[in-house]
């Protein structure tokens, strides 16, 4: 039997999918939404069991070429020095993300006018702030109100504990009068709607099993569907197609059982991620659009950012016990924008992390060296066990044409459809900023007491933050889609995720995300009337 | 010794005490020996599942019984040197064991205990942290923007 047609059609149930999905659902309009991946189940995740470490490593690994789930496809990264992660499954990569929830800032969305590099957005953070705030209340996020390094905003729980590291990286800021403040974070600090406060489970990129921290598929999700958005699984795009007017009207998926199926729609929506979105647009190649669809400016695929990121630890003296999200306690700005005499422009975030469990921080030290094998094994490792603390730097990725997502000539996914493949290399300022950043984090660990220090200058398994890849813009010629998402080739074609970032600061990128695709989703409720005109 | 037609990882006496060199007992004997604890067949089968690791740790392992025929009941000293030997020439071997070794060993609800932590899962136990230092959050709540 055809697939009833729809009038809003939404690929990829993740991070903006599940927000968009939310809002359009006001229009009254029918909305489906195809993901290929399952729901996934609390009770499936890594913390539910005693060897939660080797299974975060393998079977929940943030790697689809790693984790090779049924709904993952493979992603070609020989040439990418920075692994690209992500997971496939309702809640997207929300499923396995640490929830450090920060905004981009008002510069980040000017970079062209105030620094000369790059591009700037076609919108600002006023434009954004109140989907800011609207998708802080859905998520459900913890933080402190009143950090200086913003505009003002309050979180709507109170910030997450510290613990002891945090309480210990904090004094060495305090030291230098660099500037901290505590994370926005999408883990819920206490009791909320129908969730419970976070228990300390551990690192989040697992799976929360107590659904603490938000992951749309228990955020999302559940209001979407009760406004009657349908959320069909195991259902994998092939292509966008369009009518004889060069309309999108659906798309081509397999379903669960590999069959190929046609599913008509008024309005087509992307929300696939900066590696899923440029695949299926490239993939999506016809007569009209042999380069791709919505891709007269030569511009989807390119400009790959992803925040590459050093790693800084310390060894103190005294015990900081590690329990507790991993995502970040607190943040530092003080390296955030241009200072020409540091040798690069724009600049980078301090986040502090927390602990991993035995297991990972005894492989961590030996990689290291500290922990070597034999009769001094157990005395080394208590010397390191809860002994370290330690920080990510994350950097601003400047877009370049030459970081690109194109599609491998030979990879396919299980439907046999073409897999991507990146190519990225580090430009000359990045590296300067992972540099000086890992000079200028060991330099505040020494000052909150290490009596030893450490850096991994760009950490490989780190391609957490997929951006840029079919960016928005007032010109057709150099963005892909407008300032409110929609493909300035294909009227009815909106983009909703990463993708469409064109700068992508130095903060992860899901607040802004899903801002975003809340404001995709309200610019089309206003003109709903004029859509196809 | 291994006859020709069997793997070294499936001499399960050879993994114990490759096992307890690699972690021995602790010194106030809180901690066991790795092989001791029982951790041998996981390791060995998580290896020998692996092809891009098995071959080059049964022909080390192979090197090692050739070397070593008495490994297996040798004492630590004499086992701890032996492997030395090995290690220099498979620099592969060690690498490829600490993985899944670690793993094994750092997760055992014995280790867990011995290191402070409740032998059990996360969930839905979870953990106590420290809260906030609260002098630190009255310094940013006077620096707080308003
Ligand atoms: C380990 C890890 C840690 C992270 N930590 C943080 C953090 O602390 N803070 C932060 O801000 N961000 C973090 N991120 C990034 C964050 O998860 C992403 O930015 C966010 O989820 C992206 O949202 P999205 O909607 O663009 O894509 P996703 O959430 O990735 O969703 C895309 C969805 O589309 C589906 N899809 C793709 N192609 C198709 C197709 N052809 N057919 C059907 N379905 C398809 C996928 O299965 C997926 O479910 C982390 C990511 C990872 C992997």
């Amino acid at each position: 039997m055809p697939n009833e047609p729809v009038g809003v059609l939404i690929i990829g149930a993740g991070a903006s999918g599940a927000a968009f999905a939310w809002s359009i659902a006001d229009t009254g309009l029918s909305v489906l939404c195809l993901e290929q991946g399952p729901w996934m189940r609390q009770s499936d995740y890594p913390s539910n069991h005693l060897d939660w470490e080797s299974r975060n490593a393998t079977e929940f690994s943030s790697s689809p070429n790693v984790r090779r789930m049924a709904a993952d496809y493979p992603v070609n990264e020989t040439d990418t020095p920075i692994t690209p992660l992500m997971f496939n499954a309702v809640g997207g990569s929300t499923i396995a993300w640490a929830a450090h929830f920060p905004r981009l800032k008002p510069r980040d969305f000017r970079v062209r006018s105030d620094d000369g590099v790059a591009a700037d957005w076609p919108i600002g953070y006023d434009t954004l702030e109140p989907y800011f705030a609207l998708n802080d209340q859905v998520m459900g996020v913890s933080g402190l109100a009143g950090d200086p390094a913003y505009p003002y905003h309050e979180p709507p729980l109170p910030p997450l504990p510290f613990g002891a590291i945090g309480n210990k990286l904090a004094t060495g800021f305090e030291k230098l009068g660099w500037h901290w403040w505590p994370s926005d974070t999408a883990i819920i600090s206490q009791d909320y709607n129908d969730r419970e406060a976070c228990i300390n489970l551990g690192p989040c990129t697992g799976g929360c099993a107590h659904g603490a921290r938000a992951s749309t598929d228990i955020t999302y999700w559940p209001i979407a569907e009760r406004k009657g958005v349908q959320l069909r699984t195991g259902c994998r795009v092939k292509e966008i197609t369009l009518n004889a007017d060069g309309l999108a009207d659906g798309v081509l998926y397999y379903d669960e059982d590999g069959a190929l199926q046609e599913q008509k729609a008024e309005i087509v929506v992307i929300a696939a991620n900066g590696i899923g979105t440029p695949r299926l647009l490239l993939n999506s190649a016809s007569e009209r659009h042999p380069e791709g669809l919505a891709n007269s400016s030569g511009l989807v695929g390119k400009n790959l950012m992803f925040h590459p990121v050093a790693m800084m630890g310390g060894t103190f003296d005294e015990p900081l016990e590690g329990h507790g999200p991993r995502g970040c306690s607190f943040w530092s700005h003080e390296f955030y924008d241009t200072d020409a005499s540091r040798g690069f422009v724009r600049g980078y975030s301090l986040q502090m992390t927390r602990n991993g469990g035995p297991a990972t921080q005894a492989l961590a030290a030996t990689a290291r060296g500290k922990v070597p094998w034999g009769p001094d094994h157990h005395e080394a490792f208590a010397g390191t066990y809860n002994h370290t603390a330690s920080m990510l730097a994350l950097t601003e990725d400047l877009p370049e044409e030459t970081n690109t997502v194109t599609l491998d000539p030979e990879l396919t996914d299980s439907d046999g459809i073409p897999a991507p493949k990146v190519t990225y290399e580090l430009s000359e300022n990045t590296r300067r900023m992972l540099e000086h950043a890992t000079e200028r984090g060991q330099e505040v660990l020494r000052a909150a007491g290490a009596t030893e220090t450490y850096s991994v200058p760009l950490v490989p398994q780190a391609g957490w933050h997929l951006m840029g890849t079919a960016r928005m813009g007032t010109d057709p010629k150099t963005s892909v889609v407008n300032e409110w998402g929609r493909a300035h080739d294909v009227k009815n074609l909106f983009i909703i995720d990463g993708s469409i970032f064109v700068t992508g600061g130095a903060v992860n990128p899901t607040s802004t995300i899903q801002a975003l695709a809340l404001h995709i989703a309200d610019s089309i409720k206003r003109n709903i009337g004029s859509l196809f005109d | 010794m291994t006859s020709d037609t069997t793997s070294p990882l499936e001499d399960a006496a050879l993994v114990t005490a490759l096992l307890d060199t690699l972690i021995p007992p602790s010194e106030d004997a809180k901690l066991p020996g790795a092989g001791t604890l029982g951790l041998g067949d996981g390791v060995a089968a998580a290896i020998a599942s692996n092809p891009r690791i098995a071959p080059p740790v049964t022909a080390a392992l192979e090197a090692l019984l050739h070397q070593t025929p008495d490994f297996a009941t040798a004492d630590l000293d004499t086992r701890v040197e032996a492997l030395k030997t090995i290690e220099a020439a498979h620099p592969a071997l060690i690498p490829s064991l600490t993985t899944p070794l670690y793993f094994a060993y750092y997760q055992h609800p014995v280790v867990l205990v011995t290191l402070g932590l409740p032998g059990r899962p996360p969930y839905p136990g979870g953990y106590e942290t420290d809260p906030t230092d609260p002098e630190l959050l009255d310094l940013l709540r006077s620096r707080a923007k308003t």
